[in-house]
């Protein structure tokens, strides 16, 4: 991961400007409400235990970031999007269950979330 | 271990956020979901202890409650100006409205991601004081903010402008720097 991450999802939302934008209001607006969430915004994600997922809707499809509670943070997994029954990427759970064991055993880097 | 911070953003590289600005989509979009998204989740906030249906209440009919929690739906972006200004009188804040330029409105992004979204009532500011130390002049400070900068001009050592233009005297500093002069009192 370059320059420490900075730039990160940006850059990996580069094609998808709008997705993005929406992205980093619900981030902001996420960071600056106290705990519990919304449930509307924010939830555990089932048969999953130990993770949660953000969600918002942005250009025609709803997008979810999964991630779990770390010490009162919520660390990103992985994005995904959803819409009419169809999950893109199709084995999201399974890659967030994955990643979450991954990040848990220390095998990637935390890095923080900046927009 | 090093975590995922949303709630300091202030750190952010100010080039990474000038080039997702460069993008008219991008730019036009946080706009969008600012307004949509802030309302909402501004409203929920300042309602606090208040259910729906006081609010509802509030707003002339307790039947209105579906009303207000499509209100506090992010998703929903559909607020009446009307609606806004009954909203911001019920708790007892301002609503301001207004075109800005984006450089304006890049540096509020950056710097209101710690700001508490349950604006305070104008009550509650007077009890915390708010009215009684001197009002800072921001207006002198937009005003700053617009005007281009101006930038010393260095005062060229007449025999370098002798060497590239022989034929033009070096003008007088005071003439040379004229408009940002006027820009910069």
């Amino acid at each position: 991961m370059g320059n420490h991450g900075v730039g990160l999802v940006s850059a990996a939302l580069a094609d998808k400007p709008i997705v993005k934008a929406a992205m980093h209001v619900r981030a902001r607006m996420l960071s600056r409400m106290p705990r519990p969430w919304d449930e509307k915004f924010y939830h555990a994600i089932r048969n999953a235990p130990g993770l949660f997922e953000m969600k918002w809707k942005a250009d025609g499809r709803q997008w979810r970031i999964s991630g779990y509670d770390y010490e009162g943070y919520f660390v990103m997994l992985l994005l995904f999007s959803h819409k009419q029954n169809t999950y893109t990427p199709h084995g999201w759970l399974k890659i967030s269950k994955r990643n979450h064991i991954d990040a848990c055993a220390g095998h990637y880097d935390i890095v923080k979330y900046t927009f | 271990m090093p975590v995922l911070d949303i709630t300091t953003s202030s750190n952010t590289p100010f080039d990474v956020v000038v080039e997702n600005f460069q993008d008219p989509n991008y730019r036009h979009s946080l706009v969008e979901s600012y307004i949509r998204e802030g309302i909402a989740f501004q409203l929920k906030a300042m309602r606090a202890a208040l259910t729906q249906g006081d609010v509802a209440e509030k707003l002339g009919n307790a039947k209105l409650q579906p009303i207000v929690s499509r209100y506090e739906n992010p998703d929903y972006g559909r607020y009446s100006l009307a609606t806004l200004l009954k909203l911001a009188r019920i708790f007892d804040v301002a609503l301001v409205v207004r075109f800005e330029p984006f450089s304006k409105f890049m540096r509020w992004h950056r710097e209101s991601a710690t700001e508490s979204l349950a604006v305070p009532s104008f009550d509650m500011e007077l009890q915390r004081g708010a009215f009684t130390t001197p009002v800072v002049n921001t207006t002198t400070q937009d005003q700053n903010f617009y005007r281009p900068q101006v930038l010393p001009t260095p005062t060229p050592k007449t025999d370098e402008v002798k060497a590239f233009m022989p034929d033009i005297a070096p003008a007088p500093h005071s003439q040379m720097n004229f408009l940002g002069g006027q820009y910069a009192n």
